[in-house]
């Protein structure tokens, strides 16, 4: 490295996480004409990631994965944090800016062990953590079981291959990021909503960070920005958090989005969807959404939201 | 610091095309150029893009006019090939990344060399009984030495691992002391990486 870089890019170690801050790297390098070590990586070990055999939302939320590189961001270690959005907290405190939005690769989640979600074995037991995609599962397929699944992308094979679990999840973008082309079946974002934010690469510096802000925007991907900010404007406004069942799905065309958005009760038996189309900067309509299904949502779904992480 | 062969890697046959149905040879490895033999002689009129300087090394050794050298691996390189170059000859190993190549591009294959996995020694993995630090180059080799420190009893939690990228560290799984990731998959990286970890590792 450069005894001076040119920017300090904070990642967590994980192998999917030091591919995201590897495109994130080569992309500020493209567009500046740098050399690679021109950007440092700065790789730091999030809580989250020494705890793998707890779901997430049991041991304290998405603040876990962002924790430590806010630490470091705010001690002027790194210049801007490289993110998973969909590891990213709804509210985010007013210090912290997201640079840029790297564009967004395929939404799709992946299902290994089965080729369809319908082909799946009476009373199969499935490993998922997330809980909205074992609310999505037992909707469409209410005879299944759910256990906490958690680990890297080797670990939940070993798991599926030595037949504790007959499937499992995945997302179709963190598998490509990791060279994993064509494993498992996609399934159709359409049918299948993904999680919020799913597939989108943020880079957040210090709001008053000029300088980094500056170099941040030139590889800001204005429409793939618009989505995310759309869908987490829908989380600020169903408050949910990590154990909330919550599936969305962004579509553009023309400088608006058609957002779909669908909540669930932990058992899946309960499932609201609900549409909005609004201009791609209007962050009320979708934050709007998010409040009146959540007062239209029985108990058993509010229940799970209204509390931010 | 020991170097161990994890693979040893041997010519094959194959037939050798006609090279004027070609603008250039796509080379991922020097392995290409030191094992594909006698037939490359037939092919020295084509110019060479290599993935990488040490590639490039290889073919030029060859007697081959090497015209680029890449720097972001195999897909990069087909990414932005000229247009001079649009019937490319893959010289290549049996495993090997896909590439999908774009804008009426055509890649033919000819695998002209094997790879064969070699057995961790007993003296290695007496060594790494004691703890140790492990730099894998590539999915397959962390995948073949996983399965050895399976066969020999070695314990993960004495091993800290190094890879020389994510996708490296991903084919490796858990289990281990540490894993550490390269910042860019070149050998002064992942030296850069052993050195400390080498002096604490015992």
């Amino acid at each position: 490295m450069p005894a001076n870089p040119k920017l300090r890019l904070g990642t967590r170690r994980s192998p999917l996480a030091m591919a995201q801050a590897q495109e994130a790297r080569t992309r500020l390098c493209e567009a500046y004409g740098w050399q690679e070590n021109a950007v440092e990586l700065v790789p730091v070990l999030a809580i989250g990631d020494r705890i793998a055999d707890r779901p997430l939302a049991e041991i304290g939320g998405k603040a876990l994965w962002t924790r430590e590189l806010d630490k470091w961001l705010s001690e002027g270690r790194i210049d801007a944090a490289v993110h998973s959005m969909k590891d990213v907290e709804t509210l985010r405190p007013e210090w912290l800016a997201i640079g840029a939005i790297l564009p967004r690769a395929d939404k799709a989640d992946v299902l290994l062990g089965a080729a369809s979600v319908a082909q799946l074995s009476p009373g199969a037991v499935v490993g998922t953590s997330a809980p909205r995609r074992a609310a999505q599962l037992l909707h469409a397929r209410p005879d299944c079981k759910v256990v906490t699944f958690r680990g890297n992308v080797s670990t939940r094979l070993a798991k599926l291959a030595a037949g504790e679990v007959q499937a499992t999840f995945l997302a179709t973008a963190g598998l490509e990021r990791l060279g994993e082309k064509g494993v498992g079946t996609r399934l159709d974002p359409a049918v299948w909503l993904p999680a919020p934010a799913q597939a989108a690469i943020g880079i957040e510096c210090r709001s008053d960070d000029d300088r980094t802000r500056e170099l941040l925007s030139a590889v800001d991907h204005q429409s793939s920005r618009a989505e995310v900010l759309g869908e987490r404007a829908l989380l600020e406004g169903l408050g949910g958090s990590c154990h909330s069942p919550i599936a969305v799905l962004s579509d553009q065309a023309r400088g608006r989005i058609a957002l779909r958005a669908a909540i669930y009760s932990a058992d899946g038996a309960v499932r609201i969807e609900e549409q909005v189309e609004f201009a791609a900067d209007d962050l009320d309509a979708p934050r709007q959404l998010g409040g009146r299904m959540l007062a239209e949502a029985p108990e058993v779904v509010a229940s799970l939201f209204g509390r931010s992480l | 610091m020991a170097g161990e062969p994890l693979f040893a890697v041997e010519p094959v046959d194959w037939s050798v095309p006609n090279a004027s149905g070609y603008d250039a040879i796509l080379a991922g490895s020097a392995n290409a150029f030191r094992y594909g033999g006698e037939g490359l002689k037939d092919l020295a009129s084509l110019p060479v893009l290599a993935v990488g300087a040490a590639t490039a090394e290889a073919a030029g050794a060859s007697d081959f006019q090497v015209e680029e050298i890449g720097a972001r691996g195999m897909q990069a390189l087909v990414d932005r090939l000229e247009e001079r170059f649009r019937r490319l000859l893959r010289l290549t190993g049996q495993t090997r990344v896909q590439l999908r190549p774009t804008g009426g591009f055509e890649i033919d294959e000819r695998i002209v060399y094997g790879t064969r996995a070699l057995p961790l020694p007993e003296r290695i993995a007496a060594d790494l009984r004691k703890g140790g630090v492990v730099a894998l180059h590539s999915g397959a080799a962390a995948e073949h030495f996983c399965g050895e420190c399976d066969r020999l009893g070695l314990h993960r939690s004495l091993i800290s691992i190094i890879a020389l990228a994510p996708r490296v560290a991903e084919r490796a799984g858990g289990g281990w002391r540490a894993v550490d990731i390269c910042p860019l998959p070149t050998d002064a990286a992942l030296l850069a990486l052993a050195e400390p970890l080498c002096k604490n590792a015992r």
